[in-house]
């Protein structure tokens, strides 16, 4: 048994080849099954592993020695001070969100985005301590001139899947989330969306880096550069993201 | 599908059990039978998991033996890490579930006959011979229940393990995690399968204690 076992992960390693284990932002959770189907088929050695959370916590766990290969951000302060630091490689932005007021209540009116966040008994945001896009919805508030009216009303996400999680369960009335969960299979067309206007929060420019610890950093440079290669670009932009120049 | 979260979780689970089946006979047979102030004093410290939140444990753990702490970086030197690892995940969860392991074993003991226990002393038998021939004999049932308790408790543990194991897939993502994981990806089927292959590991250690009891009590 035991044999089989042995031999079972030397012919895994065989045929996988590398594993790159990627932590990345929770937006990034349906886009990301999309590249990695097309990185999987242009570089078959590789095998990507993924965990998604909130940015900061990464960020915290990276510096507490999470053994990752690669970083993906949903801001580019994490992977900046992570370089700084000297944890990271040099970080590049890979993509730019949007954020998105999002609801499955039918008597809500999403193209008034101000009186629909004003009569909304429950808001859905990300956790903004951690969260970039929680930061993006937070200062959303704020432009609308309503943050004290509502800030009862706030229930805070984990990160930005589980706030879009809490809307599509109708556990809150209206959330701001980003764009691109709402053009997942899962989500498309389930509920009414408002782009928020871009003057309304400070753009969520989103940042990845390969981690200096890496045991595989010629694979994880490889899928990093791959990030930003035209065949990328085309799925980052089928997903809603603004292409950082 | 992802059926590699059942391995972890069971290695984690043996491997837990393993530890505390000794450690905790051990330290049950202190709390059990010490007159000293000490035992007081480190009874709390055991039972705390019990009670505290698993978040206070995990940041401690993260906070003490993590690279960002001298600790962390000192053990680290000597390629101890225990933090992000299976190692770090067995060392939360023998913590976590210590009073799992102590508690039963500790009643158990204390209702062992004091006068078998004097009888072994009066014919010239160690403490250490008392306790493997006499006292554990005598309190199976305790042990046993003890370990099946520690065995499904590992297997049920979250926050711990999604703090110092990291969520790490193929390495430290346990069945736990993984149904968290499905949930957000809103994907409730494979979250339900795995929900209800663990909701079936509970009953049925619950039903064999149950059994257990029963058998006791004859």
């Amino acid at each position: 048994m035991k044999k089989f076992v042995v031999f079972g992960l030397l012919a895994s390693k065989i045929v996988f080849g590398t594993t790159i284990t990627v932590a990345a932002a929770a937006d990034l959770r349906f886009v990301l099954q999309d590249l990695t189907a097309l990185y999987e088929k242009q570089y078959p050695q590789d095998k990507l592993k993924f965990i998604y959370g909130a940015s900061g916590n990464f960020y915290n766990q990276i510096r507490a020695g999470y053994p990752i290969d690669v970083f993906m951000s949903a801001d580019t302060h994490y992977p900046e001070l992570l370089y700084k630091q000297g944890l990271a490689y040099k970080p590049r932005p890979y993509a730019i969100g949007k954020l998105t007021l999002f609801t499955v209540e039918p008597n809500i009116n999403v193209n008034n985005p101000k009186l629909a966040l004003l009569k909304a008994s429950k808001i859905a945001i990300a956790n903004p301590r951690v969260a970039p896009y929680g930061i993006a919805g937070i200062s959303t508030l704020h432009c609308y001139h309503i943050y004290h009216a509502v800030k009862n009303k706030i229930v805070f996400g984990e990160n930005i899947i589980q706030t879009a999680q809490y809307v599509a369960s109708k556990n809150a009335d209206v959330g701001l989330v980003s764009y691109s969960l709402l053009l997942t299979p899962q989500l498309k067309g389930k509920g009414k969306i408002y782009l928020i206007p871009q003057a309304c929060y400070k753009p969520i420019v989103q940042g990845a880096a390969v981690i200096k610890s890496t045991k595989n950093k010629n694979a994880a440079m490889r899928f990093f550069n791959f990030l930003y290669s035209p065949q990328a670009i085309a799925i980052w932009k089928s997903f809603g993201y603004g292409i950082p120049k | 599908m992802d059926y590699k979260v059942f391995l972890i979780s069971f290695e984690l689970a043996t491997s837990t059990t393993l530890v505390l089946g000794v450690v905790g006979i051990f330290i049950a047979y202190f709390l059990a039978f010490s007159k000293s102030l000490w035992a007081d004093i480190v009874e709390p410290f055991i039972m705390s998991p019990l009670v505290l939140p698993p978040t206070v444990l995990g940041f401690y753990i993260i906070y003490i033996f993590g690279l960002g702490s001298p600790i962390g970086q000192f053990l680290n030197h000597f390629g101890i890490k225990l933090v992000f690892n299976f190692k770090g995940l067995l060392f939360g969860s023998i913590i976590y579930s210590m009073p799992f392991a102590v508690s039963p074993v500790v009643s158990g003991f204390r209702s062992v006959p004091k006068s078998i226990i004097e009888a072994s002393y009066t014919l010239g038998k160690s403490k250490f011979y008392t306790l493997l021939r006499v006292i554990i004999p005598n309190s199976k049932y305790s042990i046993v229940s003890a370990l099946v308790l520690v065995f499904s408790h590992t297997i049920g543990e979250f926050g711990v393990v999604l703090m110092v194991g990291g969520d790490i897939p193929d390495k430290t993502r346990t069945a736990s995690i993984a149904i968290f994981d499905y949930v957000q990806e809103l994907n409730y089927k494979d979250a339900n399968i795995t929900a209800l292959i663990l909701f079936g590991i509970a009953m049925s250690t619950l039903i064999f204690l149950q059994i257990l009891k029963r058998l006791q009590e004859r």
